[in-house]
């Protein structure tokens, strides 16, 4: 059974579109990412879910009941905010147990769950201190505690890492990830960073414009993006216009600006597609070296980051590509200016929707 | 300023002095001369200066003056207590509201500050006096045999005090609610609490600072209230303030009437240094 199904879900404020129509299951015990640019309606979409705001039209179920217009605190579902908004005049203890009392938990069986709750994000010590007594870090993992105390029907989290610092993100990351299997969890998680989304998800839906404009796993979408935006939205990609050749079952052979591709998709001949190629998979060499053997081109740019370093290939052809490459790459040596030869493996290249 | 500090503090300083000079002037000196007035010895119409304690026997000892003093504190919690019920609605109100509401609302909660405070208790007396609008308009529809006695007493002073002073509750608490993250309150909802458990867990604690600075500013105000009572109270509900224009205009006795003041201006103090105990009590502890 799912635990949140969102059916033609719209908000409109005035004239604003928040939310265009919104199809989403996500199924018990699943991750699912919202992802997408600021105002693409994630945090109106997760709002819906939680009840603060209502559709304008559509239907949200929460396990499987109709929720669309059921009051907030009728509705069993954690959520975690951004700024944690935890309760400054209660301390840890009291913030965490307040879902408790909301419910009428008695005290014993309260004060064993707070208990739990707490020693699960490794704060017991630190159960008579107040808010703002505590870190960044240990505020977001009260927030976390306090949503799960209650054993929601799904939990939701609203961009809960925007205000860390980068090495406690990628600690919280794995600590939530691992949380969430570990309690069989359904969890909506929003977020704009797409490296969040990928190591964490079970599934990602990409949203842009108040619509999702594709729903699949982290590999679905990095891998085979549906279209334009979900492929620049997720990372460095090569976007190429090029002319159908001829065509052999799922593959076909392609013309981009004088450079030849053998791509992943098919037409019809002379139809022109947008292709798309990951930077990291295409090949790179020296001019000339033992191996080349592909498409000549010269070192436009390049940028270093540490681990990679990114090329910008000017190629004889006339296109420009971008190609990244491990530091660890014997062609890290190249400097701009150099000549290289660019291979690209074929059914790489990848046929995407404009 | 980085490169000195210490000559940006006094620059700082330096930035005040014009109002400290303006307050020595206009509240120190005249604070300084009120005190040594209150130890003067006042006798057959004349006052001779120095360091008696007369005056203040005479307040603890007359019976009139603690009574009149305790009407005064007694008159200004309830005007507090009424204001800062009927204040809060409207802050909550003006915290929802749009921002067209909220300016028109504000002008309305400010209006009777631009009234003459004739004009507005006059207008008070034929809203609430034995023909007047209210009470006619009960017994038009048959809701009550003879009318209420609504002014010439504590309502009346109450009802319109809470008028005019109600602005200064209003926007402390008004500002504190804005000052209240949302997410705060959603956060409540989503664990389970209803809305009136949200106000009275959340919202209504988070906010006051609000109402410790409403009530400060209410009661103070209140206990200054001299016209009114006058006006309203007709004669039944006797405050300090009247007492001291009574005993300074009519009877020229300024040691008993800065006595008297002094009284006055010590129990604000003690209200000021309750307000400043509740908001340490109220705000909870942090480290940054
Ligand atoms: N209460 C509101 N009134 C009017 N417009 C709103 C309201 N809430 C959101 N919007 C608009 O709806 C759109 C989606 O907002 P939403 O907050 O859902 O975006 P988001 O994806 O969460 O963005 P971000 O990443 O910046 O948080 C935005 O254009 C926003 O301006
Ligand atoms: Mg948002």
């Amino acid at each position: 059974m799912s635990a949140v199904d969102l059916e033609a879900v719209v908000k409109r404020y005035g004239r604003v579109e928040a939310v265009a129509g919104v199809d989403l299951s996500v199924e018990s015990g699943e991750f699912v990412t919202l992802l997408g640019p600021s105002g693409c309606g994630k945090t109106t979409t997760l709002q819906m879910i939680a009840g603060f705001v209502i559709p304008t039209s559509g239907q949200v179920r929460i396990g499987g009941r109709d929720c669309t217009r059921l009051a907030p605190h009728r509705r069993n579902v954690g959520m975690v905010f951004q700024n944690y908004a935890l309760f400054p005049h209660m301390t840890l203890q009291d913030n965490v147990a307040f879902g408790l009392r909301m419910r009428g938990v008695p005290r014993a069986e309260r004060d064993r769950r707070v208990g739990e709750a707490l020693a699960l994000v490794r704060l017991s010590d630190y159960a008579d201190r107040y808010p703002g007594q505590i870190s960044g870090g240990q505020q977001q993992r009260v927030a976390l505690a306090r949503a799960l105390v209650i054993r929601p029907d799904v939990l939701l989290l609203d961009e809960p890492f925007g205000a860390l610092d980068k090495h406690l993100r990628d600690r919280m990351r794995v600590d939530l990830r691992e949380l969430q299997k570990q309690l069989g969890i359904s969890l909506v998680f929003v977020t704009h960073d797409q490296e969040e989304a990928l190591s964490m998800s079970d599934r990602i839906a990409v949203m842009e414009g108040g619509l999702i404009r594709q729903i699949g796993t982290p590999g679905d979408i990095y891998e085979r993006p549906a279209n334009r935006f979900v492929a620049e939205f997720m990372g460095e990609s090569n976007i190429l216009t090029a002319r159908i050749l001829s065509t052999s079952g799922s593959e076909a052979e392609a013309d981009a600006g004088g450079m030849p591709l053998r791509l992943n998709g098919s037409g019809a001949r002379g139809d022109a597609v947008t292709v798309m190629i990951r930077p990291e998979k295409i090949m790179l060499g020296r001019a000339g070296a033992a191996g080349a053997g592909g498409i000549p081109g010269r070192v436009a740019a390049l940028q270093y980051f540490g681990s990679s370093v990114h090329y910008r290939i000017a190629l004889d052809c006339g296109p420009e590509l971008t190609v990244i490459r491990p530091e660890a790459d014997p062609v890290s040596r190249l400097a701009v200016g150099d000549g290289v030869e660019v291979a690209i493996p074929p059914g790489i290249p990848f046929v995407i929707d404009d | 300023m980085t490169a000195n500090p210490k000559g940006g503090r006094y620059r700082a300083w330096g930035l005040i002095v014009p109002t400290g000079v303006l307050y020595a002037v206009t509240f120190g000196i005249p604070m300084a001369m009120l005190l040594s007035a209150s130890f003067a010895r006042f006798e057959a119409g004349r006052t001779t200066p120095g360091f008696f304690l007369d005056n203040y026997t005479r307040i603890a000892s007359d019976g009139v003056t603690l009574q009149v003093f305790w009407n005064t504190v007694t008159l200004s919690a309830q005007i507090t207590a009424v204001g800062l019920v009927v204040a809060f609605p409207v802050a909550m109100l003006m915290r929802r509201a749009g921002p067209g509401m909220r300016l028109a609302l504000m002008f309305v909660l400010v209006s009777p500050l631009l009234t003459s405070i004739i004009v507005r208790n006059v207008a008070w007396m034929l809203i609430l006096g034995r023909s007047g609008l209210i009470n006619t308009w009960l017994m038009d529809w048959g809701l009550i045999s003879s009318p209420l006695a609504l002014m010439y007493n504590r309502l009346g002073v109450i009802i319109a005090v809470v008028h005019v002073y109600l602005p200064f509750a209003v926007l402390p608490i008004y500002a504190a609610l804005r000052a209240i993250d949302p997410a705060r309150e959603n956060a409540a909802a989503s664990l389970g609490a209803p809305p009136w458990r949200v106000f009275v867990h959340i919202t209504l604690p988070l906010a006051m600072p609000g109402v410790v600075a409403a009530f400060t500013l209410l009661f103070i105000l209140s206990m200054g209230v001299y016209l009114t009572p006058v006006i309203l109270g007709g004669n039944f509900v006797v405050t300090l303030p009247m007492m001291i224009t009574d005993v300074a205009r009519n009877q020229y006795n300024w040691p008993f009437a800065s006595a008297m003041s002094v009284l006055l201006l010590a129990s604000i103090v003690v209200v000021v240094a309750l307000a400043s105990a509740l908001n340490r009590a109220f705000s909870p502890p942090r480290n940054d």
